[in-house]
């Protein structure tokens, strides 16, 4: 949850933290892609579940993920 | 014209040790696409020492860096209230993977090279990690600019120390 809106008239602040909440959203989204196929999802219902074609989240994702044992 | 031959050769080489490198280091992160962070990392691997060496009279070596990098990263979650357990997402990440070849780059790291490259011919010399470092540091905003901060590293003394480095070749 956001609980601060940083202030808008320091926007360095603002966009420091725009650029960390972007790195926080490429690691979430990794990781929880590497869950999904560890768990047996296919690429269709990873990118459904990211509102992404399965072109792009296979072409991001395909060389990066492999099954892991659970 | 021999040298200009050279000098594009050396630099090609540079090039394919540093961006898979490069992409390798975000990739470990969970990035795709490599920053300026992640190229100022790879640069201190470099054969020719002298960004490593420069970084080294700062007392910061690469682990130190990676840390200040999430450090910062942490501080400016933090000014939004927003709090992640960056050790348990670094568990979670994929392997990292290979490279892939066709090279991707964030703005960041695109704008540094460029500067870098253009630093190198204005030297008449094949690019080094001198000229990267000089030209990654040139940001007053940005990661790297904050995760030097971060370390109580002062980035014009940086930058005075690596250009005499540079000199000294």
């Amino acid at each position: 949850m956001i609980e601060k809106v940083p202030d808008p008239s320091n926007p360095i602040e603002a966009l420091s933290a725009v650029v960390s909440l972007r790195r926080l959203a490429d690691r979430l989204e990794a990781a929880s892609v590497q869950a999904a196929i560890d768990q047996g999802w296919n690429w269709v219902q990873i990118a459904e579940a990211l509102g992404v074609t399965k072109q792009a989240v296979h072409k991001k994702y395909a060389r990066r993920v492999e099954r892991r044992a659970t | 014209m021999f040298n200009k031959l050279r000098r594009a050769r050396a630099d090609l080489a540079t090039m394919n040790a540093l961006f898979p490198a490069a992409e390798r280091i975000a990739r470990d992160d969970g990035i795709d696409q490599p920053g300026a962070e992640h190229l100022l990392l790879a640069v201190l691997d470099l054969d020719d020492g002298i960004a490593k060496k420069a970084m080294t009279i700062f007392q910061v070596d690469p682990a130190e860096f990676r840390a200040a990098i999430a450090g910062q990263h942490e501080e400016a979650l933090r000014t939004i209230g927003v709090i992640a357990d960056d050790n348990a997402i670094a568990a979670a990440l994929p392997a990292g993977g290979q490279p892939r070849g066709l090279y991707r780059a964030q703005g960041s790291l695109q704008t540094a090279f460029q500067h870098a490259v253009a630093l190198a011919k204005r030297d008449k010399a094949p690019l080094n990690s001198g000229h990267l470092l000089l030209a990654i540091t040139d940001a007053d905003h940005g990661v790297v600019a904050r995760s030097l901060g971060h370390l109580g590293v002062d980035r014009a003394l940086l930058r005075d120390h690596t250009r005499s480095l540079l000199a000294t070749r």
